[in-house]
């Protein structure tokens, strides 16, 4: 003998109860997540930014130290310049030391002696032997270490607050899936033909899809 | 028939059916809720994206300058370098040491190498700028303007759709409440709430579908582009890259802005005026808008408009600099328009307000450079419109056309009378902070300029134009009535732009006589020169002499 149809709605009605308690659930479980990934997001974005922030004054910094170095370097040069200039002609000129000589031989020793004023003004590891400054590896080593233990990868945190957004966003989609879930089981309630079925079915499949959609979020994404 | 059959094949009571109706409804409009969720965090998160890109292009907007700034210090470090080392050349050219200036000459070329503001850019400094910070940086504060009026506007969907959610939660309510009671009064909750749901769908979607646009990028590249070009002076070229950004974004104002700038720096007064008026009637009713078309209307001759329009930049309350410029500019064109009385009054009340001003500023060390520039342009404003009368027409004067402006003789002779004001109260202000204390009696005659070829005046060779190669003339002029302790000084101006470096003290002179002053110039700059002597800061008299181009 087959149940009786009243026992048989009641059932049914008992069911589908069950599974909107289950979708409104998941769903909490959804708004959870997001909740949290949105903070994840924001942090992850403050800490971008304060990367920006700590790159650009390492830039200005480093930049500003260089060209201080690189001033006292052109003076450096400038006064050695001329002091080789001078000596050069004083090594053509004939052998008699004139006053003229005398002048220009105090004229190089005072050149020799503002170039060694200048030069402790600036790092002679950077300056070649044909007294040539390589301005790159100073600024590289400027940056350096006007940059040590200082994050300024902005790009990697303002990634990461990135991925949390979309974490964010495909979290509140699962949500949406997951009510369409509850609404579809909500109206089959309500009906007696044979379409409940169906519309279980359907119902069923959109808390599959938001599940496995909020599964794959959490765990994959 | 059976009771159990009976039960089963009755029809849902109309409680049952309205519970259902009930539910049906809760559930949708969850989904609704859901949506709207959605719809809002999606907002939420765009403007939150937008606000991080503008802090981002803010931080790289002073950063780029920073670093600029730094660069451009050292290159004009290296100039200053460059001009020492000439000096000494030319210098040691004049002793005979040839040696040694040859010497000179191949450091400096040596050292040119190290700066490429020197090498590179062949000290064009404008240029080098541009390159080195303002077309980077111009590009990244438009960018950062634009992401904050991007995250205002998603934050606006946002706020929205909150308020979506909190009238869909209203609703829900009154569904709940609609099963828990009974007789007409569900019917009502019921209604009132798929009412609110209904209207708040509609405004859903009306808030989700509006549309939020943003500048393309390449015309933003193309408006930091013309701001490279018109800090260069390229004028032409930089109205070529915002008509170009235009073209892209037509509602682009700054865009527009700056073009219109550009055209009224390149006399297209007509033109710059257009954009200026578009700019008003688009809603961009500020000062600076307002400032420029005034001064535009007044180059054009339509001085009624001109004075409309800076009556409206002292409507806007602008800072003491402005405000001291515009009252200036609205004086000038009630002068040109004839207004004499008026134009005299408003002169003496801003020579007033200045005073007042720079007293404030001095005090609280807070006086912007450029109070000084409106200052001093007032005066030359005045020059340009005297040389108009006389019929000048060089590249650097700016003035209405002769014919537009009313009464020439009468607004000649006020004109001139208000320049030796004007320039005795800006350089009074300037060395001592306060306005002049009563006119000086001393009197300088017509001043004039000699060729300094030999040692004494029967050598003189009176001038009015120069060579080339100039590199100092003699001013000589006769005085009277000088006290010892009064300081007598000159400026030079050329082609109606003072040259501050060549200011200088005229000492040794007694209470009457006649003065012998060389006065050096820099090499290779011909124009047209006006040097105005004063004493005790008060301009007393002035000359002019021509260097010839090559």
């Amino acid at each position: 003998m087959s149940a009786a149809p009243g026992a048989t709605s009641a059932r049914f009605e008992t069911i589908t109860a069950v599974l909107i308690a289950v979708t409104a659930v998941l769903g909490a479980v959804a708004a959870w997540r997001a909740a949290d990934s949105a903070a994840s997001a924001g942090n992850a974005s403050i800490a971008g930014l304060a990367a920006t922030l700590t790159l650009e004054e390492v830039r200005a910094l480093a930049n500003a130290e260089h060209y201080q170095s690189f001033q006292a370097y052109t003076t450096y040069r400038r006064h050695r310049a001329l002091a080789n200039a001078v000596d050069r002609d004083l090594s053509r000129a004939p052998t008699q030391r004139t006053a003229a000589m005398q002048i220009q031989e105090r004229q190089r020793d005072e050149e020799r002696a503002m170039a060694e004023v200048a030069r402790a003004f600036f790092d002679v590891r950077f300056l070649s032997p044909d007294d040539e400054y390589d301005k790159e590896r100073d600024l590289g080593a400027t940056m350096a270490e006007t940059g040590r233990d200082k994050q300024l990868n902005s790009v990697e945190k303002i990634g990461e607050s990135e991925r949390f957004r979309s974490k964010v966003q495909a979290f509140v989609g699962a949500l949406v899936v997951l009510s369409v879930s509850g609404l579809l089981y909500t109206v089959a309630q309500g009906l007696t033909q044979g379409f409940r079925f169906v519309l279980v079915l359907l119902a069923t499949l959109f808390l599959l899809g938001g599940t496995g959609f909020l599964a794959v979020t959490e765990w994959l994404a | 028939m059976s009771v159990a059959a009976e039960s089963q094949t009755s029809a849902p009571s109309s409680e049952d059916r309205f519970n259902r109706l009930v539910a049906i409804l809760t559930m949708s409009v969850a989904v609704l809720v859901a949506v709207v969720a959605y719809l809002q965090t999606d907002a939420a998160i765009r403007s939150d994206r937008y606000s991080s890109e503008a802090l981002q292009f803010a931080m790289q907007a002073s950063g780029a300058r920073a670093v600029g700034a730094t660069k451009l210090g050292y290159g004009f470090y290296t100039s200053q370098v460059q001009d020492e080392l000439s000096k000494l050349a030319i210098s040691a050219e004049a002793s005979g040491d040839a040696d040694a200036a040859r010497r000179y000459y191949t450091v400096q070329s040596d050292l040119a190498r190290l700066s490429p503001l020197l090498s590179t850019y062949q000290g064009d400094e404008a240029r080098y700028e541009s390159d080195l910070y303002v077309v980077e940086s111009t590009a990244s504060s438009e960018r950062f303007a634009e992401a904050l009026r991007g995250n205002d506007d998603w934050e606006e969907k946002s706020r929205a759709h909150f308020l979506h959610l909190a009238l869909l939660a209203v609703a829900l309510v009154l569904f709940g409440l609609s099963s828990t009671i009974s007789g007409a009064a569900r019917r009502v909750f019921l209604v009132t709430g798929c009412t609110i749901a209904g209207v708040t769908l509609v405004s859903a979607v009306m808030t989700a579908v509006r549309p939020i646009t943003r500048l393309p990028d390449a015309a933003i590249d193309a408006y930091a582009t013309g701001v490279g070009l018109a800090h260069q002076s390229k004028t032409r070229e930089a109205v070529a890259a915002f008509t170009q950004a235009l073209s892209l974004a037509p509602e682009y104002s700054n865009a527009r802005y700056e073009r219109a700038n550009a055209l009224l720096d390149s006399r297209d007064y007509s033109a710059a005026a257009a954009d200026y008026e578009r700019l008003r009637a688009s809603g961009r009713d500020d000062a600076n808008v307002a400032s420029q078309l005034g001064w535009a209307y007044y180059l054009l001759g339509r001085f009624d408009e001109a004075i409309q329009v800076d009556h409206r930049v002292l409507e806007l309350n602008p800072d003491p600099p402005t405000r001291v410029g515009a009252r200036f500019n609205l004086a000038l064109a009630e002068l040109a328009a004839g207004q004499i009385d008026q134009a005299k009054l408003d002169y003496s009340q801003t020579m007033t307000l200045a005073t007042q001003a720079v007293a404030q500023g001095e005090a609280a060390r807070d006086l912007p450079y450029s109070f000084w520039e409106y200052l001093d342009a007032s005066a030359s404003d005045l020059d340009n419109l005297l040389d108009r009368l006389a019929g000048k027409s060089a590249d650097w004067i700016e003035a209405p056309p002769r014919a537009a402006i009313a009464n020439p003789t009468q607004v000649r002779s006020v004109a001139t009378d208000l320049v030796f004001e004007l320039k005795s109260l800006y350089f009074t202000l300037e060395r001592t902070g306060q306005p002049p204390r009563g006119r000086v009696a001393a009197k300088i005659a017509p001043i004039q300029f000699a060729s300094d070829e030999g040692d004494d005046e029967d050598d003189w060779e009176i001038l009015e134009v120069f060579p080339s190669d100039t590199t100092s003339v003699v001013m000589l002029f006769t005085y009277e009535a000088l006290q010892p302790s009064q300081s007598v000084m000159y400026r030079i101006y050329r082609d109606g732009q003072e040259d501050t470096s060549l200011r200088r003290p005229i000492t040794g002179l007694g209470t009457r006589g006649e003065a012998e002053v060389t006065i050096p110039l820099v090499f290779d700059q011909p124009g047209e020169y006006m040097v105005e002597v004063y004493v005790e800061y008060q301009l007393v008299q002035r000359g002019r002499f021509t260097v010839e181009d090559d």
